[in-house]
């Protein structure tokens, strides 16, 4: 029998399993949970600082590579320019040199060597159209200005006409000290295109380089730079006009999140930047989190298939004790609880029935004393109440005998003993009789019928008794009939006996009040059923039960009185238990008593 | 329907003579326009590819189309073509289908070509997806517009068996007409740097004569004209060449050595290889200038002999007839002018001869005479070319079997992969 089936429900969590895997859960979850959040967090933060410092890494270093380009262009026309020689060179060596360097070097688109006067003398440029148009479009005063001031001459980064960005550098061709010439040089921007391609970090991510104003010089989606797309986020550029770098996380097109670090290009006011979806960058570190977090359920499910695998062999054996414990109780006396842990329950199942086993030793000896102890009894009240009536008979048989054996026979004195020896016969009769009903109850005859025609009918039987010994019989009924099944006979004669008892108990009168009523059995209601009942109470004004005497008064051949053989009251118990009733005594003494039956109704 | 007829129109006035041509297209386009209406045919104009292409390698005048009924010459006006000249200008051409059975709404019906300056500005084109075909001659531009596209795939496409680069002299001219100066100029070109340094990975193979060494005519034999400028000077010198004037010139009877060096313009290999040239020429001495031309202008100028040399690709096919229209003073395709009485006899002799061997060993002494003549400066044999192709638009774009598999299909073959096209 489980607890369910046993009827005491208890509430799932105050189950002993319920507790012992939530606490067995929370010793496990509790702690990982913590360190995996700890863990996960400072992991996080490392991947993501190490991607920031890594990306502000490259972002310098592709402005370090950018400004070597930008660097190598100058030095390499400035070398050039200043090797003395090539103004005393031939226009043929002239120009082999500044092919060669277009040639070798894919950052030059074109060369061109110029007089003070803009006129060209060499030019890589084989359709010479670039070529001519320097010397004509009033740059060379510019230019040659710029060298007065003791600078080389850089322009602004420009689209080409094959849309890539492109810029112009000059430096001074000098004789003595004096600038005779001018050696322009056209750099192709799009040199650096493969290093923003090395350096994209990632499948979305993205290299760049832009110009002040935010151009794209080089992209590595190459359309922005053909489109002559702009760098957008204001905040960037002013970090790197102010020759900052650095690394943020920001909004871009599209409301994109990126994670970005920039770094200035040299003197230029150009920037470098790469930056990457903070879903693709931060993506090991959320993958690392998932797979913590995966590792977490996974070890918190174990964790609790194994408590409640764990927790539920600690309970089972509870509860085959506690069920065992039950159907003892109830009444299974030989139900043993199988030992099935070597534990301290176990040792606990074992102690039980060893327990039971003794319980069951006890019983059967306080049984036997029991019965030893009733069949003295009934030795005794039948020494008493038989062999009273016997010596008795014997005597008056004896006397009757001489009575009988005298010439003249007195009729009168034989009656007389007669009339003794049939009392006495009449009084074992009796004795036999009720001893009977206890020993050997009949059977049960249940009928219908109105309880107070049965007290009536005892009443009527008492009425001269009561008469005789003073004492008033007074009748409280309801005034509607109360019917339930009972059996007739029995129950009148616990009528009988609580009305004899009552009237033999005020021997100088008195007052016995019979009354019946109906009870819902509420709390409160004072009746000890569950369910409607029948109360009848039989109230005295007699000298009442003594305390000592009170919880005998139902037990077998208990009586106070002289002459009681103890077995009135018993019978009444056993005939109310008999129809699932109850009785109860209260007496004070010298007060009176009052017996009152409960009886189910329905 | 009225730009259409005054696209006609002006085509008209410019093929004078042609009325009744201009008649029977003027027919067609009636009758397309009444086949067409409202919303069909603003489709019918959006289902149009765009062929990128140079202006240094295209000549419109001669430019031939592949359609699936054969292959048509764009500006001539012969019948049965499939489509019209719908409108034409120096660089760009639209072409209209108006006949082709089995043609479909998935299919284009439009054909541009453009024309573009130089191969940087057609690689834009390409990376702002303006074009949807291009053929590149260089691995690392096709690569570099695939890689900033992701439209596009690039399909390297094997040459032409003996597709040779080649400098052609102007025999006729009088710097040149000594064969001993085109060979000092063949001794003077670094055919190998070339190659290393302009067909990255050195995907093309040095060429000695007309004929790639996997051809069954070559003729293994020939002299190898190896970067030699030493031997160069010495023949110069031997041909009275001096630097008299000290200005790092040639000269001769006062005459600088200068050679106009006429190359296609935009191809980024040509304009490299000139360079080359250029500097290994000045080396000698030779002031080369070269200068980019048009397709058109380059035909012009070959068909008049007004050059001196030019960088040229030809294709030479495994016969002698190939042989003979390059090399022959009766060849059609004999720009340089060149004649020499024993590649006559060769020819001649070989239309004579039945045996085959003696034919090959005939083609082989042509390709020694020439090898020994240098009318022309033979640089290399390049393997690949690379077309490009907006594959994120068309499929069905190549042929999968057949004699034809792997090559591309004509254009109006193609299939949109969304139907509304561009």
């Amino acid at each position: 029998m489980n607890m369910a089936e046993s009827g005491k429900k208890i509430k799932i969590h105050h189950r002993l399993l319920t507790r012992l895997l939530v606490s067995h859960i929370l010793i496990v979850a509790l702690p990982l949970f913590f360190t995996g959040k700890v863990l996960v967090d400072t992991a996080q933060k490392s991947i993501m600082q190490t991607i920031l410092d890594r990306n502000l890494e490259f972002a310098r270093r592709s402005t370090r590579f950018v400004d070597l380009k930008l660097s190598t262009a100058t030095e390499l026309i400035r070398s050039q320019a200043q090797f003395q020689s090539i103004v005393e060179m031939t226009r043929s060596t002239q120009e082999l040199a500044i092919n060669t360097l277009v040639n070798e070097f894919d950052l030059f688109n074109q060369l061109t060597i110029l007089d003070t006067n803009g006129t060209v003398i060499a030019s890589t440029s084989f359709d010479n159209v670039l070529a001519e148009k320097i010397g004509t479009n009033g740059l060379v005063p510019v230019i040659l200005a710029s060298f007065e001031n003791g600078i080389g001459y850089r322009t602004d980064v420009y689209v080409s006409a094959e849309r890539l960005p492109m810029l112009d550098i000059a430096e001074p061709i000098s004789l003595y000290n004096e600038t005779v010439g001018i050696l322009y040089a056209i750099v192709d921007l799009k040199a650096m295109w493969d290093l923003v391609d090395e350096n994209k970090v990632g499948k979305k991510g993205e290299s760049f380089v832009f110009n002040k104003e935010g151009v794209y010089i080089a992209h590595s989606d190459r359309k922005k730079v053909y489109s002559n797309r702009k760098f957008q986020n204001e905040e960037i550029k002013q970090n790197i006009r102010r020759g900052e770098s650095g690394h943020l996380v920001y909004e871009a097109e599209g409301g994109i999140e990126m994670v970005a670090a920039y770094a200035p290009i040299g003197d230029y006011g150009w920037g470098a930047m790469l930056q990457q979806p903070t879903s693709e960058a931060f993506a090991p570190a959320r993958r690392m989190r998932f797979r913590v977090l995966q590792f977490m359920i996974i070890s918190v499910l174990l964790a609790s298939l194994v408590a409640y695998f764990y927790s539920r062999r600690i309970v089972k054996p509870v509860n085959m004790l506690v069920s065992g414990m039950e159907r003892f109780s109830q009444g299974e006396l030989n139900y043993r609880i199988s030992r099935v842990t070597d534990d301290e329950i176990g040792a606990l199942a074992e102690n039980f029935n060893e327990m039971a086993e003794r319980l069951i030793v006890f019983q059967n000896r306080l049984k036997r004393t029991e019965v030893l102890e009733t069949l003295s009894k009934l030795a005794s009240v039948l020494s008493h109440e038989i062999r009273n009536p016997l010596n008795s008979m014997v005597i008056n048989m004896q006397i009757l005998k001489r009575e009988i054996s005298r010439e003249e026979i007195n009729r009168g004195r034989v009656e007389k003993f007669y009339g003794i020896l049939a009392s006495e016969i009449k009084r074992v009769d009796q004795l036999v009789s009720d001893f009977l009903l206890i020993a050997r109850p009949p059977k049960m005859k249940k009928e219908e019928v109105a309880i107070n025609e049965i007290l009536d009918e005892v009443v009527m039987m008492q009425v001269a008794e009561s008469l005789n010994k003073g004492v008033r019989l007074e009748r409280e009924y309801e005034k509607t009939p109360i019917m339930m099944k009972v059996d007739i006979s029995r129950m009148r004669q616990v009528f009988l006996n609580l009305t004899i008892n009552a009237i033999q108990a005020m021997p100088g009168g008195g007052k016995l009040t019979i009354s019946i009523k109906g009870a819902d059995g509420a709390s409160g209601s004072g009746t000890p059923l569950s369910g409607e009942a029948i109360v009848i109470s039989f109230a005295d004004t007699g000298h009442g039960i003594g305390e000592k005497d009170l919880p005998r008064v139902f037990d077998f051949y208990y009586s106070t009185k002289e002459d009681g053989s103890g077995l009135g009251l018993a019978i009444v118990q056993q005939i109310v238990d008999e129809h699932h009733g109850k009785i109860v005594v209260h007496s004070v003494p010298g007060e009176g008593a009052v017996f009152t039956i409960y009886l189910p109704q329905g | 329907m009225d730009k259409i007829v005054s696209q006609v129109y002006s085509l008209q006035k410019e093929t004078p003579g042609s009325f009744l041509k201009f008649c029977v297209i003027l027919l067609v386009l009636i009758v397309m326009d009444g086949q067409l209406t409202g919303q069909d045919r603003a489709s019918q104009f959006q289902r149009q590819v765009i062929v990128g292409d140079l202006v240094g390698r295209t000549d419109l005048r001669d430019l031939r189309i592949e359609t699936s009924q054969g292959s048509f010459p764009i500006m001539s006006h012969g019948n049965g073509k499939p489509f019209v000249v719908f409108s034409r200008s120096s660089n760009e051409v639209v072409l209209q289908f108006y006949s082709l059975r089995g043609l479909t709404d998935a299919n284009p019906n439009t054909i541009i070509i453009r024309l573009y300056e130089t191969e940087r500005a057609l690689i834009s084109a390409l990376i702002l997806d303006e074009v949807d075909f291009a053929v590149l001659e260089n691995e690392v531009s096709a690569i570099e517009a695939s890689k900033s596209n992701s439209h596009f795939l690039p399909l390297p496409v094997q040459m032409t068996p003996n597709t040779v680069k080649l400098v052609a002299y102007n025999n006729r001219h009088p710097l040149l007409r000594s064969s001993k100066i085109r060979k000092a100029i063949s001794y003077g070109i670094d055919h190998g740097y070339i190659i290393k340094k302009i067909i990255l990975g050195g995907k093309a193979n040095i060429a000695r004569g007309p004929f790639d060494d996997d051809s069954p005519l070559y003729n293994s034999g020939m002299k190898s004209y190896r970067y030699n400028p030493k031997m160069a000077l010495q023949i110069l010198a031997e041909e009275g060449w001096r630097d008299s004037n000290r200005d790092g010139v040639l000269d001769k009877n006062g005459e600088p050595f200068v050679l106009n060096l006429y190359y296609q313009k935009g191809l980024r290999i040509d304009v490299a290889v000139s360079r080359i040239i250029k500097i290994n020429l000045i080396k000698l001495g030779i002031d080369v200038r070269p200068k980019p031309l048009a397709k058109s202008e380059m035909n012009d100028r070959l068909a008049s002999g007004a050059f001196e040399a030019v960088l040229l690709d030809h294709t030479f096919e495994n016969n002698i007839e190939s042989l003979s229209d390059f090399l022959s003073e009766h060849g059609a395709m004999n720009y340089t002018g060149y004649r020499s009485a024993t590649v006559e006899n060769y020819i001649r002799f070989y239309h004579e001869a039945t045996d085959p061997k003696r034919k090959k060993t005939l083609i082989k002494g042509i390709q020694s005479v020439v090898n020994e003549d240098q009318p022309v400066s033979f640089l290399y044999f390049k393997w690949l070319t690379h077309d490009l192709v907006n594959v994120e638009k068309f499929q069905n774009i190549r042929y999968t079997e057949g004699p034809r598999r792997g090559s591309i299909r004509p254009f109006e073959e193609w299939i949109f992969r969304q139907t509304d096209g561009r």
